[in-house]
C-alpha cells in the first residue's frame, strides 16, 4: 500500500516495551474508513485495549500516536496528528494534537499510527525508518532536555532529517502535565501525555520515511493549496493575521473587554498585561515566521533574544497565545522577555504551558491568602507578578524539586492536600486546568469546556468542526469550511465519504471518548464550570456579569441530547451505539453498562443525533 | 467653521491597512462632534464584521462622542466567542 495512490497506509506499528517486540498490524479497509485515524482511533484503541480503571502510569496503558488520513498529503494544515492514552492529569481519556513534520515524517515512513504499550527496562528510544524499526539505548539521553537530545539522536543515527518527538526531563519525572515535543517547538501539551511516555520510559520516536504520500487526486489538493498560497494570505484575507503575527495579535481586545485572564482567572485585566502578545513579541525581539509541512500560512513564531539579561533560542520557537496568557498576565507577569524565556523553558523541559501556568497562578493565590504554609513552599516564594519566581518553579516543577513537586501534580492533587478552601479556587474541568479564554465571556468556551472529553480544553474538541479535524489530521486554523474538508479527506485517500458519513464520524470519535469516560468514572456532575468561573471577575467591564450554573447545566443536557445521549446521564443510548456501529466496541471495552436506553423509539432512518450546523468563524488561538 | 479634531488611532495588526500612515498611532482628524463610528466609516473599518474598541483605554461603543487627543483603539475580538 505504502507508496501507491491515496494517504492511507493502512499500516499501524504496535511497540511493546516491556518485550522489546514490534508488530505491523494491517487493519481491514472498512476499520481505516470507519475509524480514520487521529482521535477516533485513539479512542477505539483505549476503549478496547486499556484494562477499564487502571493507573495512567501501569505498562497497560496505551500511548497512541495516530495520523488522520489527511497528515502528510501536501497541503496546507496537513500536518496534523494527535497522541492520546489514559491521562495521568484527569484519569479519563486524554488527547492532545500537534503539527510540525513528524507526522507527515511517520506517514512517509508508511505508517498510519504508533501504538506503544508495555515498560522498557531501562530508558530507551524508538527508531522507526521506513520499514526498519529499532528500540535503542537511552539511558545517556535521560534528564537531557530536549534540544541537546535531539541534536545527539539525529548524529548517533547519522541523518539531520530525522524528526524527533520526545519527552524532556519533566516527562521523566512524571510531572502529570508533561507534554510531548516535536520538531522542538510543536507539542502535543494537554493532558499529560508526556508523563506517561516516560512512565514508559520510552525518551523518544525518532522518524525517518522515503515513501512519497500520494493524494488519489493530487489535482484537488493542488487546488485547495493553490487558494491558500494565492488569495488567502493578503491583508485582508483569511489567514493574513496568522501569517504575519501569528496567535495573540489582539490581546489586547481581551483587556478592554475585561476578560484577559489574570491572576488565577480572578481579575478580568491588568495593568500592561495587553503587552503580553504577538505585536511586542514581534517588535521586542529579533523574530520570524516559520511554518509547518506544506503549509503557506507560517504562523509559527520563532524568537530569538540576545540581551545581556536574557536569552532566548529560536530553535524552541515562540509562545502562541495560550502560553503568553498563561504564563504571563495569569501570573501576574506583564514582562514579555520573560514569557518568551519561560516559553523556551516549558519546551526544553517538556511541559503543557497552560496546566504549567495555571497551576502555578493557583499557587500564587494560596500564598497570597496564606493557603500554603512554609513548609509546603520550601523556601520558595511565589508571588504574582514576579517573572523571577515565575521563571525558577518552572525550573523545580520539571525536576519536582521542593514546592515543585507538589505542583508537578497538577492544581487540582495539589489543591486536594491543602484542603477545601484551595481546591474551591482551581480552575480546571476534570483535572484538566482551563485554557486562556474565559468562559464567563466567551459563549462558545462556556458551552465547550464542560463536555470537551478531555476537560478545559480550549480548541473545541466537542464539537464537530474540531473533533473532526482531530480524527482527520486537519489544522484548526485554516479557515476550510466543511465542504472542503470533505474535499480534502476524499482527495487524498481516495474514499467517496459523504456529509452524512462525515458527521456520524465526529459522533462516533466523540461517543467513544464519552464511553471511555464513563467506564473510567465519570459522573454527570463533572461536566460543569469550577466555582471561580461562576464568581464575576473583580474589575473592569465584566464585574457585575455572573454566569449561572443552571445555564451551563441546560447547555450540558442539550449537548447530551444533541448527541444521541440520554439527557440525564450523558451515557449514550443504545441506538446511538447501534447506529454508529459500536456495538462490537462497547462489548469489547466492557462499556455496555454505560449505554442507556431510550424511552420512545426513534423514527426508522432518522440519525439518533442531532444535525450540526457548520460553525462558522476563526477557532480559538 | 468648527475645527476638525485631531485623534489618535491605534489600529491593531492587520488593522492599520485602513490607516493612513506608519507606526502603531496614527493621527487622524474627525469633524467636530463626530463619533466612533463616523471615524470608522470614515476610514472603511466598518466593513469589519466584529470590532473590539477602547477611548482612552477603556471599552467604548460605537456612539462615543470623539474629542481632541481622544485615543482610540481598534482591535478585532479574540476568537472563540459569539
Amino acid at each position: 500500500m505504502a507508496g501507491s495512490a491515496g494517504s492511507v497506509r493502512r499500516r499501524i506499528l504496535r511497540v511493546d516495551l516491556t518485550t522489546g517486540r514490534a508488530t505491523v498490524e494491517r487493519p481491514e479497509p472498512h476499520f481505516m474508513r470507519l475509524h480514520m485515524g487521529g482521535r477516533n482511533l485513539i479512542a477505539h484503541t483505549l476503549l478496547t485495549e486499556v484494562p477499564p480503571g487502571i493507573d495512567a502510569f501501569d505498562p497497560e496503558n496505551r500511548l497512541v500516536f495516530a495520523l488522520g488520513p489527511i497528515t502528510g498529503v501536501s497541503v496546507p494544515g496537513g500536518s496534523r496528528h494527535s497522541v492520546g492514552a489514559k491521562s495521568p492529569l484527569t484519569g479519563l481519556f486524554g488527547e492532545s494534537e500537534a503539527g510540525g513534520y513528524w507526522g507527515a515524517e511517520l506517514k512517509r515512513a508508511g505508517w498510519d499510527a504508533v501504538i506503544v504499550q508495555g515498560r522498557a527496562p531501562h530508558p530507551v528510544y524508538l527508531w522507526v525508518h521506513d520499514d526498519e524499526v529499532e528500540l535503542r539505548d537511552a539511558r545517556s539521553l535521560w534528564g537531557e532536555l530536549t534540544g541537546p537530545v535531539e541534536a545527539r539522536i539525529r548524529a548517533d543515527l547519522g541523518d539531520p532529517q530525522v524528526r524527533v518527538a520526545q519527552i524532556g526531563p519533566a516527562g521523566e519525572n512524571l510531572v502529570r502535565f508533561a507534554c510531548i515535543v516535536h520538531d522542538l517547538n510543536e507539542v502535543a501539551g494537554r493532558t499529560g501525555l508526556g508523563a506517561v511516555m516516560g512512565s514508559k520510559n520510552l525518551k523518544a520516536i525518532a522518524v525517518r520515511g522515503t515513501q512519497p504520500v500520494t493524494a488519489s487526486d493530487p489535482r484537488a489538493i493542488a487546488g485547495v493549496a493553490r487558494w491558500v498560497a494565492q488569495e488567502t494570505l493578503a491583508p485582508g484575507e483569511p489567514h493574513h493575521r496568522l501569517h504575519t503575527w501569528g496567535t495573540g495579535a489582539m490581546v489586547k481586545s481581551k483587556q478592554l473587554e475585561g476578560h484577559l485572564v489574570t491572576r488565577n482567572f480572578r481579575d478580568g485585566r491588568l495593568p500592561g498585561g495587553d503587552q503580553v502578545d504577538a505585536l511586542a513579541i514581534q517588535e521586542l525581539t529579533d523574530h520570524e515566521m516559520d511554518r509547518c509541512y506544506a503549509c503557506s500560512v507560517r504562523c509559527k513564531k520563532r524568537v530569538k533574544i540576545t540581551r545581556p539579561d536574557v536569552e532566548v533560542d529560536p530553535k524552541y520557537g515562540g509562545p502562541e497565545y495560550e502560553t503568553m496568557a498563561a504564563i504571563g498576565p495569569n501570573t501576574g507577569v506583564v514582562d514579555v522577555m520573560a514569557v518568551c524565556k519561560g516559553h523556551e523553558m516549558l519546551n526544553a523541559l517538556g511541559m503543557d504551558s497552560i496546566s504549567c501556568g495555571a497551576t502555578i497562578a493557583w499557587a500564587m493565590e494560596m500564598v497570597e491568602l496564606g493557603l500554603m504554609d512554609e513548609h509546603r513552599l520550601s523556601g520558595e516564594t511565589l508571588r504574582f507578578g514576579s517573572a523571577d519566581d515565575l521563571l525558577r518553579v518552572i525550573g523545580k516543577i520539571a525536576s519536582r524539586e521542593g514546592v515543585g513537586d507538589l505542583l508537578a501534580e497538577g492544581s487540582l492533587r495539589a489543591a486536594r492536600t491543602l484542603g477545601a478552601d484551595a481546591e474551591a479556587r482551581v480552575v480546571h474541568v476534570k483535572g484538566l486546568e482551563v485554557a486562556m479564554h474565559d468562559p464567563r465571556a466567551m459563549p462558545e468556551m462556556r458551552r465547550n469546556y464542560p463536555v470537551t472529553p478531555t476537560g478545559g480544553d480550549h480548541t473545541g474538541a466537542a464539537g464537530k468542526r474540531s473533533g473532526l479535524r482531530n480524527t482527520v489530521g486537519l489544522c484548526h486554523f485554516l479557515q476550510y469550511d466543511e465542504s472542503t474538508t470533505l474535499t480534502l479527506l476524499n482527495a487524498s485517500t481516495g474514499w467517496d465519504v459523504s456529509p452524512d458519513e462525515l458527521h456520524a464520524t465526529f459522533e462516533r470519535g466523540i461517543t467513544m471518548a464519552r464511553l471511555f469516560n464513563l467506564r473510567e468514572g465519570l459522573k454527570p456532575e463533572d461536566d460543569r464550570l469550577p466555582d471561580r468561573l461562576h464568581q464575576p471577575v473583580r474589575d473592569g467591564p465584566l464585574r457585575d456579569r455572573l454566569l449561572s450554573r443552571d445555564t451551563v447545566r441546560d447547555e450540558v443536557r442539550a449537548y447530551y441530547r444533541d448527541h444521541g445521549w440520554d439527557p440525564a446521564t450523558g451515557r449514550p443510548y443504545a441506538d446511538t451505539i447501534e447506529y454508529l456501529g459500536l456495538g462490537s466496541v462497547a462489548a469489547a471495552a466492557q462499556a455496555t453498562t454505560f449505554v442507556a436506553e431510550r424511552r420512545e423509539a426513534l423514527p426508522a432512518g432518522r440519525p439518533p443525533y442531532a444535525p450540526q450546523p457548520e460553525e462558522n468563524g476563526a477557532p480559538a488561538e | 467653521m468648527t475645527p476638525p479634531l485631531r485623534v489618535r488611532v491605534r489600529p491593531y495588526a492587520d488593522l492599520a491597512r485602513y490607516f493612513p500612515g506608519t507606526g502603531a498611532v496614527r493621527e487622524v482628524d474627525v469633524p467636530a462632534g463626530a463619533t466612533i463610528q463616523d471615524l470608522l466609516e470614515r476610514y472603511g473599518v466598518d466593513a469589519e464584521p466584529r470590532l473590539t474598541l477602547g477611548l482612552n483605554g477603556e471599552l467604548a461603543q460605537r456612539d462615543a462622542a470623539l474629542a481632541a487627543g481622544d485615543v482610540v483603539d481598534i482591535l478585532v475580538p479574540m476568537s472563540g466567542g459569539a
